[in-house]
């Protein structure tokens, strides 16, 4: 009899045992194959440079994937010229300029022997596939505005490539410095069309190894690159869109660098060890981009109210902490040929006054689209803006989304989402890039460009070609002044404030610049 | 028993059938033109009829309703309106975190549980049970998105002893998975000091007792696996708790899972990806409650050897 | 002719046991006094708040605790004790209003269910096994992906995941009521079925729906903040605890009292249901053996 019961005991407990293992091992068995196959791989920490900023990349293309997380792109592209930290651009897929034609055409001397990641060489030919696919009607290309100036690229050989510009633009080489403007694999191009933001393709330092979404984009090492070599074997940038999360992966060091820190830690940070915080200057503004072809936003008294309405100072010193700076530009203050004017006060009062004298007295509605976590901070000031207005009339709703949506959103025909405004910075490194795609009215009404507010005024147009085709500096500083005066005017943005960026950094990490537009660059990463 | 467990299945045919119709049905709910989302607003008229054709959205919702059928069981789930990935993709790349965090929840919660309740039941109206009995109750009133950040707060940012966010490493699971697990876990251990309870005041206990058989024989041997049958159905229940708990603790710990999946998708009116996503967690939850009701056919001899 | 002395009251009616046997249970008095206190300060948010929980001082953001603000300022320097207010009155109401409508067509159909059996039963009981077959904070979230967010729309989430559990139970009482004599006797004096229903049945299975009704509000706060801390409920700026947590995430390194105080709300609220469910159910129906309670 015992020994019935013992083995009916035993199969009772092995069936109960079997079950609860099952259920665990079922689900541990794929991470521990991941996890394994990850440890094969076998590259740890160590050997890896871990970049954390706020936004999920919407696409690793670098016509379409313009945001906080340039970080990942620049490390896997170039684009023929560089920013430095100077403020000054420097040779990197071309090695020399120069223009003819009366600032018509641009030359370029591209260097020799560079390769793709996929193999291919990089020549002529690629960079006249890499304008042409930002100038294609279906690629999204969020900048398309800036290059419309582009009127044909020629390959005179292998190593030279000729711009021509209609019109002539003096600044035409710093534009190459540009996000968008970085090099892509043409054969690469051809094979992965549309889907080419999935699987990019460049010259840069690390190569493209996966994009697992919502978690990570990692690139590993490129042993051909032209430029310095690296000391860390993988770069992994780490979308963490809460800021709070995104201090403690600094501190702990999950994570080397970590840009868009919250102002609200900065202090504490200041006094932690093994890590260095830094506010340095930044060229970018945080705005609302009110899409204004039609009633209520399209009257300017209407823009001018809501920027009234708003108390930026406190903002400024409640939300920001200091760490930002009033902004009463339509430039970006501290650019060459940026102005500042009459500050617009805060001044509820009349903000109620000028929305009733439009027609706007019993309030209306608005919404503010937004992608929360791109900046920290950025939803608690869209919210006070939310009250602000709420207290001059108008009533608004606050709607969340991802950036690609938020993107799809803010690039579609204004007129298909009167009332509408997205919650965007704008980062620029030359005047003549902000002033003309922000409020030129054939940049603010092409497809995909992602200020597509619609906004358009004749005089700043012609001010704003006369300008751009103009080679002599000092001449060109009135004409800006006038522009920028008549913008102003005509409040096409609701201006926050000019953003300062907080970043930080493990001790020992070397080898990057962070630029005053925010964007990290890699050059040689090494970690001591 | 085969007969009890054809029934079962026969029942669990239906309602997967009547959980796809309010999954599909509730989508359809969701205002918008999804054709005219796809298409763009810069598309022609045409080309958004188009679209609407190619999706099918021109038939009638009964006929949508069965192809949506068909292409489920082919695993044909569309493309993300967001990503334009196939939502096969977007799942299947999300299953892992939300599999080893829901299995890891678990393992905690009946360990912990079962250990908790066991021994409190032992020690009736000692300070262990008084003890067990109030953790129990604050566990299950207890929002689990306030304990993830409080643990965070504590464990990560204060003591920096494990990592705050994103999956993939064991250290990584610790938090979200001592989260998700709390709340059963305090109901599983209710559910076992009841049961012992029960079972422990049983006269053929007090028999084996007097007979002389060791205190902890008699607990596990005679009152455990006795206790053990209603403990499982409890387990099986647990589950569809924890999955759908792993929207809150996903969220809160920014792991790349499912229950995220949803809930982002659900902000960026991504129909596909939420109608798939909740059918597979849905889909799961009852599969796993058929398998706790065989395991407990075998288990109750009533219904085995019936 | 003396009459005699009333009987000492040794059989108190049934109520009066129950209310004494609740009375013995310390933790359930404790949670009825914590629910009281939520109660009334809830109701009486409008006037004991100092703020309107919507005004804006952007200014003195997160501000610590203070004679002006007893509880410090948010992240936008609106006043957090009256948040807390405001965000239990709209809590309580929220959850009673699901919880009333769940319990009113739960009941319903779950004595139809079990008194006509049959059809209807089969029917009315599949229906529930499919909404019980999804776990329910999922259920509540596709709704929510249905109809859009909102506080409509939370109650009425809310309100069709809690049917079931009100169905079962209607349905199991009145299967056991049905075979009760006085319904035999009702009948045969020719009363029609609904006021059977109503009359002779409902009343006598109203305990364990009530206990029910209790617990059930426990959940409910659990899913309503769940919802709004995933932005899927309440919309800011409007006050509520699940959202004020939500916020406050960014904030845990620098001002965690933003996470602390609205979830300790919480649970506080949450803990007293339950205590007053778990005495209630101990006082009226001791029978009913301890359930697992959570969807």
């Amino acid at each position: 009899m015992k020994r019935i019961r013992r083995r009916e005991l035993l199969k009772q407990t092995a069936a109960r045992t079997a079950a609860v293992a099952l259920a665990a091992g079922a689900g541990a068995v794929p991470s521990i194959l991941r996890s394994t196959v990850a440890r094969a791989a076998s590259v740890g920490r160590e050997a890896t440079f871990v970049v954390a900023d706020g936004t999920e990349p919407n696409s690793l293309d670098p016509a379409v994937g313009t945001g906080p997380f340039q970080a990942i792109i620049n490390a896997m592209f170039d684009g023929l010229v560089q920013w430095n930290e100077k403020g000054q651009i420097q040779p990197a897929l071309a090695t020399s300029w120069t223009s003819s034609g009366g600032g018509r055409i641009w030359t370029f001397s591209l260097r020799p022997g560079v390769r793709f990641h996929d193999g291919t060489p990089f020549g002529s030919d690629a960079v006249k596939a890499t304008i042409a696919h930002i100038l294609d009607l279906s690629t999204p290309a969020t900048r398309r505005g800036n290059y419309l100036l582009i009127k044909d690229v020629l390959t005179p050989d292998e190593h030279t490539v000729r711009f021509v510009t209609d019109p002539p633009n003096p600044d035409f080489p710093l534009l190459m410095a540009d996000g968008s403007a970085k090099i892509v694999s043409p054969a690469a191009l051809k094979t992965y069309g549309q889907d080419f933001g999935r699987h990019p393709v460049g010259t840069g330092p690390f190569a493209f190894e996966e994009w697992v979404p919502n978690d990570h984009v990692s690139a590993s090492l490129n042993t051909a690159y032209w430029g310095p070599g690296s000391g860390v074997r993988r770069f992994l940038y780490h979308p963490i869109p809460e800021s709070a999360a995104r201090v403690v992966v600094l501190k702990t060091g999950e994570a080397d660098v970590v840009l868009d820190l919250p102002p609200t830690d900065m202090d504490a940070l200041r006094h932690e060890s093994g890590l260095a915080v830094y506010a340095t200057p930044a060229q970018t503004i945080a705005e609302l981009e009110p899409a204004q072809t039609k009633p209520p936003l399209k009257d300017v008294r209407v823009r001018r109210a809501l920027n009234m309405a708003i108390d930026k100072d406190a903002i400024i010193k409640g939300i920001m902490r200091g760490f930002a700076k009033p902004l009463h530009s339509p430039g970006i203050p501290g650019l060459w040929g940026s102005f500042d004017f009459a500050p617009v006060p805060y001044d509820p009062n009349q903000a109620r006054q000028l929305l009733a004298a439009a027609g706007f007295g019993g309030g209306m509605d608005l919404t503010i689209n937004i992608t929360a976590g791109r900046w920290a901070g950025d939803l608690q000031v869209v919210q006070a803006v939310q009250g602000y207005w709420a207290n001059v009339g108008v009533r608004s709703t606050v709607r969340q989304m991802d950036f690609a949506t938020l993107l799809v959103g803010s690039s579609s025909d204004p007129d298909a989402r009167p009332g509408a405004l997205t919650s965007l910075v704008k980062s620029s490194s030359y005047i003549d890039y902000h002033l003309y795609r922000m409020y030129d009215s054939e940049a603010t009404n092409v497809p995909g460009t992602q200020q597509r507010t619609g906004y358009g005024n004749p005089e700043v147009d012609k001010l704003l070609a006369q300008e751009r085709s103009m080679f002599d500096q000092p001449q060109r500083l009135p004409i800006l002044k006038r522009a920028q005066q008549l913008i102003w005017q005509d409040q096409p943005l609701i201006y926050l404030f000019q953003m300062v960026n907080l970043w930080g950094a493990r001790a020992g990490t070397k080898g990057f610049v962070v630029l005053p537009s925010g964007d990290f660059v890699p050059g040689g990463l090494r970690r001591t | 028993m085969f007969r009890h467990i054809a029934g079962r299945l026969l029942w669990a045919v239906p309602v997967l059938l009547g959980v796809s119709v309010i999954v599909f049905g509730l989508l359809k709910l969701i205002p918008g033109d999804a054709a005219q989302v796809m298409a763009g607003t810069d598309a022609t008229a045409a080309d958004v009829e188009a679209i609407r054709q190619q999706l099918g959205l021109d038939r009638p919702v009964y006929v949508q309703y069965v192809r949506w059928l068909g292409r489920l069981s082919r695993l044909d789930l569309g493309r993300s309106a967001v990503t334009h990935r196939p939502v096969v993709y977007e799942i299947a790349s999300r299953i892992p975190p939300t599999a080893e965090l829901a299995a890891a929840a678990m393992a905690l919660a009946v360990a912990l549980g079962l250990a908790m309740g066991v021994a409190a039941s032992t020690h009736q109206h000692s300070i262990w049970d008084v003890t067990a009995s109030l953790a129990a109750a604050v566990g299950v009133s207890m929002p689990i998105f306030w304990l993830g950040l409080m643990l965070m707060m504590i464990f990560s940012v204060g003591l920096r002893w494990l990592p705050s966010t994103g999956a993939g490493t064991f250290a990584q699971l610790v938090l979200p998975a001592l989260t998700l697990g709390s709340t059963s876990m305090a109901i599983i251990a209710r559910q076992a000091r009841s049961a012992m309870l029960e079972v422990l005041q049983q006269d053929y206990l007090r028999t084996a007792r007097a007979k002389g058989v060791t205190r902890w024989v008699v607990v596990m041997r005679h009152g455990f696996r006795n206790a053990v049958i209603p403990i499982v159905t409890v387990v099986g229940l647990q589950l569809g708790y924890l999955l759908s708990g792993t929207v809150l603790t996903e969220t809160v710990f920014a792991r790349p899972g499912l229950g995220r999946l949803i809930v982002d998708s659900i902000r960026s009116r991504d129909v596909a990806v939420v109608q798939s996503a909740v059918m597979v967690l849905s889909v799961t939850f009852i599969v796993v409650n058929l398998a706790v009701d065989v395991l407990y056919a075998y288990l109750d001899p009533r219904i085995r050897f019936d | 002719m003396a009459v005699a002395a009333p009987p000492p009251v040794m059989f108190a009616s049934p109520r009066i046991r129950a209310l004494r046997q609740f009375a013995r249970h310390r933790a359930a008095v404790a949670g009825f006094v914590v629910l009281a206190g939520a109660i009334v300060v809830s109701v009486a948010a409008p006037w004991l708040a100092p703020y309107d929980p919507i005004a804006l001082d952007v200014a003195h953001t997160m501000a610590p605790p203070s004679a002006a603000h007893p509880l410090g300022t948010d992240e936008l320097g609106r006043d957090i004790l009256s948040r807390l207010l405001w965000g239990g009155r709209d809590t309580l109401l929220i959850t009673a209003a699901a919880v009333a409508i769940a319990f009113v067509s739960g009941a319903a159909l779950g004595v139809v269910a079990g008194y006509r059996g049959g059809r209807s039963d089969t029917v009315i009981m599949r229906v529930m096994d499919v909404l019980l077959a999804m776990p329910g904070f999922l259920l509540a979230v596709a709704i929510i992906a249905a109809l859009g967010v909102g506080i409509v729309n939370v109650i009425i989430a809310i309100g069709i995941n809690s049917i079931p559990p009100f169905a079962r139970i209607a349905r199991g009482s009145t299967l056991l009521v049905r075979e009760e004599t006085y319904v035999h006797a009702a009948r045969a004096l020719g009363a029609g079925e609904r006021t059977i229903m109503a009359r002779h049945v409902l009343p006598n299975i109203l305990s364990p729906l009530v206990v029910e009704a209790t617990l059930r509000l426990a959940t409910a706060i659990l899913t309503a903040s769940g919802l709004s801390f995933l932005g899927l409920g309440v919309q800011p700026p409007t006050a509520e605890w699940g959202a004020m947590l939500s916020v406050g995430r960014d904030y845990i390194t620098s001002s965690p009292q933003l996470v602390i105080i609205p979830g300790a709300a919480i649970l506080a609220v949450t803990l007293a249901f339950n205590m007053v469910g778990d005495g209630l159910r101990d006082a009226l129906d001791p029978r009913q053996p301890a359930r697992a309670n959570v969807r």
